[in-house]
């Protein structure tokens, strides 16, 4: 009987039991890294196509429109860019902080930030407002060495005035060694490349900065000279054809 | 009788071979050649045309990068004998390419972007001018 009961308490007794995932096998933990390395790949696909969405870019350009936080610019070339501004734009005026209420339409800026490919937007993480110089084209036809302006004209006939001041660099190449020369040095006819500013009065003129000249090389013949251009620089007034002596304008 | 059977098999042979020519002869003829088919044209390999005989390309830097350094190398491709003029806000330079028309020249960058002009004058007296956008930055963002 002693025997019997004891028997029963021992087979009563609880038993620790071993749970299969209480201890972890060999199956699990490789079922366990798989999942997570399967995630991490999961997560760098994702980073990578993201990155490839977006890329780095700058640019420069005038402003067009401004709407709260979407700003639309022309760049050089006149075609449109759209740019968002967050809270962590940084505005400069090239020397100060500024703010994004100093951005007006019509300001010239450089925008650097995160253009995305797919939105075709910029998302902007500098913006600067600047004073770019202009480069125009063309060939000298007509000299007026009493206000010491050229009038320079571009493929398209376009006429442009080019104010020459004393902090002008005039530069006459021969091949490609430039030599210092003057308003002076300038002919009728001249190929030539003006880099200045626009003039604030008068949006047909450039103050020049810097002129180069090339008169050995050869004459775009898409460009033509007009005749009949007021022509002081050698104190002799070109005839207009009518019998009437043209004097320049001052 | 030996050699019977062999002058026999010999004329068999040439009795098939006539038939068999004779065959093909006839088939010859039932086709009909084309006129112009005997005559061998050849075609030119069609190449492409430059779209003009003047050109001016940009191979590096590309438009509207970035650059952590302030000097970048603007190269490229242009018709030979041309003359080439880099300028940009404070300098230019003019340089003529190599005879096969490729030109590097090295140019600084200002603080914030600097926009390029890159003028071809080709030897026609024609003219091109590319411009390229590179902007300045030194910290990460």
């Amino acid at each position: 009987m002693l025997l019997l009961i004891s028997a029963q308490a021992h087979a009563a007794s609880p038993t620790p039991l071993i749970k299969d995932d209480a201890v972890p096998t060999a199956e699990s933990v490789t079922q366990k890294l798989s999942d997570k390395i399967n995630n991490l790949k999961e997560k760098i696909a994702s980073r990578v196509a993201e990155l490839n969405l977006v890329e780095k870019r700058g640019f420069m350009g005038t402003i067009k429109e401004i709407k709260s936080n979407l700003i639309s610019i022309s760049d050089s070339k006149g075609d449109i860019k759209l740019v968002d501004i967050d809270e962590i734009t940084k505005f400069s005026d090239g020397s100060d902080d500024i703010g994004i209420s100093d951005l007006k339409v019509g300001k010239k800026v450089a925008v650097v930030g995160l253009y995305n490919k797919d939105s075709e937007h910029l998302l902007a993480r500098f913006i600067s407002i600047i004073n770019p110089p202009v480069m125009t084209t063309g060939a000298i036809t007509g000299i007026d060495d009493e206000t010491f302006t050229l009038t320079l004209t571009k493929e398209s006939g376009d006429q442009v005035k080019i104010d020459v001041e004393n902090v002008t660099k005039t530069v006459s190449y021969s091949g490609t060694t430039g030599e210092k020369s003057g308003f002076s040095g300038v002919k009728r006819g001249n190929r030539v490349i003006v880099v200045g500013f626009p003039d604030a009065k008068d949006a047909n003129k450039i103050v020049a900065t810097r002129l180069l000249v090339f008169p050995s090389l050869p004459k775009n013949p898409r460009l033509v000279i007009p005749e009949n251009v007021v022509d002081t620089s050698n104190g002799v007034v070109t005839s207009s054809g009518s019998g009437n002596k043209l004097t320049p304008l001052k | 009788m030996k050699s019977e059977r062999l002058i026999l098999s010999l004329i068999a042979i040439f009795i098939g071979l006539l038939v068999a020519g004779g065959a093909f002869y006839l088939f010859q003829l039932t086709k009909q050649i084309p006129n112009g088919a005997n005559s061998i044209t050849v075609k030119a390999k069609a190449t492409p045309t430059p779209s003009s005989t003047n050109y001016l390309v940009i191979d590096t830097p590309e438009d509207e990068s970035l650059s952590k350094v302030k000097t970048i190398t603007i190269a490229g491709k242009v018709v030979p004998k041309s003359t080439i003029i880099v300028s940009n806000g404070v300098s230019d330079q003019v340089i003529d390419p190599s005879s096969s028309g490729t030109f590097s020249i090295t140019s600084s960058l200002d603080e914030d972007t600097t926009l390029f002009y890159i003028t071809a004058i080709f030897p026609n007296g024609e003219e091109k001018t590319l411009t390229r956008t590179i902007s300045f930055v030194s910290e990460d963002f």
